[in-house]
């Protein structure tokens, strides 16, 4: 029998803030390690809800050195802020101190994004049921957020919800595993959708609109190392009293849709290319819209399975 | 021709290996890009008038629609066609 890992929520405040003091803390990520330090009693307080279900990771790797630190100088007085360093290099202005959490995870996004690139990083969101594994692709304000958290609370794996990380030799995604950022109504719609909703406080009037972040479930948490083989690809769209819809797209459609809007698709040159056709030659390809949750999470449950059988090039 | 070809069901794929930059080719310019193949001499582009007469005779392609000569100007692109 396996022993229940010691969970961020199991710590006390005091020693999770000692750690953080220290930077003695990992956060196990699946495809990456970041390691963080921080002098700031709220952002403790914000990470050990969103985070709780991490286990605590004793390792001297880190594949980022993150630091959220208090602002300096006398505007550190007169407006509270936060600053997000990596490698002791702050890239960004400061945040207002109370949205340090928010400031953490579009900074750690930014480490991602720029420098990952052993792995091509698809702008989608991943998913899986058990090891099939589903890439959502969508622009910013198509409900591809808010469709992935109700995937999640309704029994898949969540792998991440911003990057598709996959792996190009082996053609494996794997998880990169971070609290889901929901925006503006998503954030209500979610909170209603399920009774194990954990959600970190509401940051309201960020650059990106008003931010929640939902934790992930400890299932998913938990199998943070297993990667999946993706089985399906769709670009979901959220409309309005729509009725649910799913089109097949032409498979060089659905390449140019992925790989253009990957983060580091140009750099890796044939790497991604081929790593991405490979995905479209065995995933079939499908536009979703949608305008209830529950039906889109059932197509997607049904198309996964269908996909399964069929492919896309057989 | 430096070119990394995928064909993705009807449609085709091709990333140019001198700039990186990606063609995605419709199931006809497809088609097209596989006739030529077979005739182009190495990595050299293929001359236009020969494949003008290819798709005209054997393909019995109107090469004077717009559709071809996008996909055409697609091919000079990728430098299988010369001029």
């Amino acid at each position: 029998m396996t022993a229940e890992p010691l969970r961020l929520h199991n710590l006390s405040p005091v020693t999770l803030r000692q750690r953080l003091a220290s930077s003695l803390l990992a956060l196990d990520y699946g495809a990456a390690v970041v390691r963080v330090g921080s002098d700031l009693t709220g952002f403790a307080t914000d990470l050990q809800r969103v985070y709780g279900a991490f286990s605590l990771v004793e390792t001297a790797f880190a594949d980022f050195h993150t630091q959220v630190r208090r602002g300096r100088g006398v505007r550190a007085y007169l407006r509270p802020q936060s600053r997000f360093l990596i490698d002791g290099i702050q890239p960004f202005d400061p945040f207002p101190r109370e949205q340090a959490l928010a400031h953490f995870e579009w900074g750690v996004n930014w480490c991602f994004a720029q420098r990952f690139n052993q792995h091509v990083l698809l702008h989608a969101g991943a998913l899986a049921l058990a090891d099939r594994g589903v890439i959502m692709a969508a622009p910013p304000g198509s409900g591809k957020s808010t469709l992935t958290a109700a995937m999640m609370l309704r029994g898949f794996r969540l792998l991440s919800d911003e990057f598709g990380v996959l792996c190009p030799r082996s053609g494996l995604l794997w998880p990169m595993l971070k609290p889901l950022a929901l925006k503006n109504r998503s954030i209500d719609v979610i909170r209603d959708y399920a009774d194990e909703v954990i959600l970190g406080p509401v940051y309201k009037g960020t650059r990106k609109g008003d931010v929640a972040h939902l934790a992930p479930g400890t299932s998913s948490v938990d199998a943070r190392r297993q990667p999946a083989r993706p089985q399906l690809v769709l670009f979901p769209s959220f409309r309005q009293g729509a009725a649910l819809s799913t089109r097949r797209l032409p498979a060089e459609q659905a390449f140019a849709h992925l790989a253009f809007n990957s983060f580091n698709y140009e750099l890796l040159g044939a790497t991604s290319f081929n790593a991405v056709a490979d995905v479209i030659e065995n995933c079939p390809a499908f536009t979703l819209e949608y305008s209830r949750l529950d039906d889109a999470v059932e197509s997607v449950r049904m198309l996964l399975a269908e996909s399964t059988v069929t492919g896309n090039a057989r | 021709m430096q070119l990394l070809y995928r064909r993705l069901g009807e449609g085709a794929v091709a990333l140019d290996l001198r700039n990186w930059q990606t063609h995605v080719l419709t199931p006809a310019a497809a088609v097209i890009f596989e006739a030529l193949s077979e005739i182009a001499d190495g990595d050299r582009p293929l001359p236009l008038p020969q494949a003008l007469e290819l798709l005209r005779h054997d393909l019995e392609v109107d090469t004077d629609s717009p559709e071809i000569h996008q996909v055409l100007r697609s091919l000079q692109e990728m430098g299988m066609l010369g001029g």
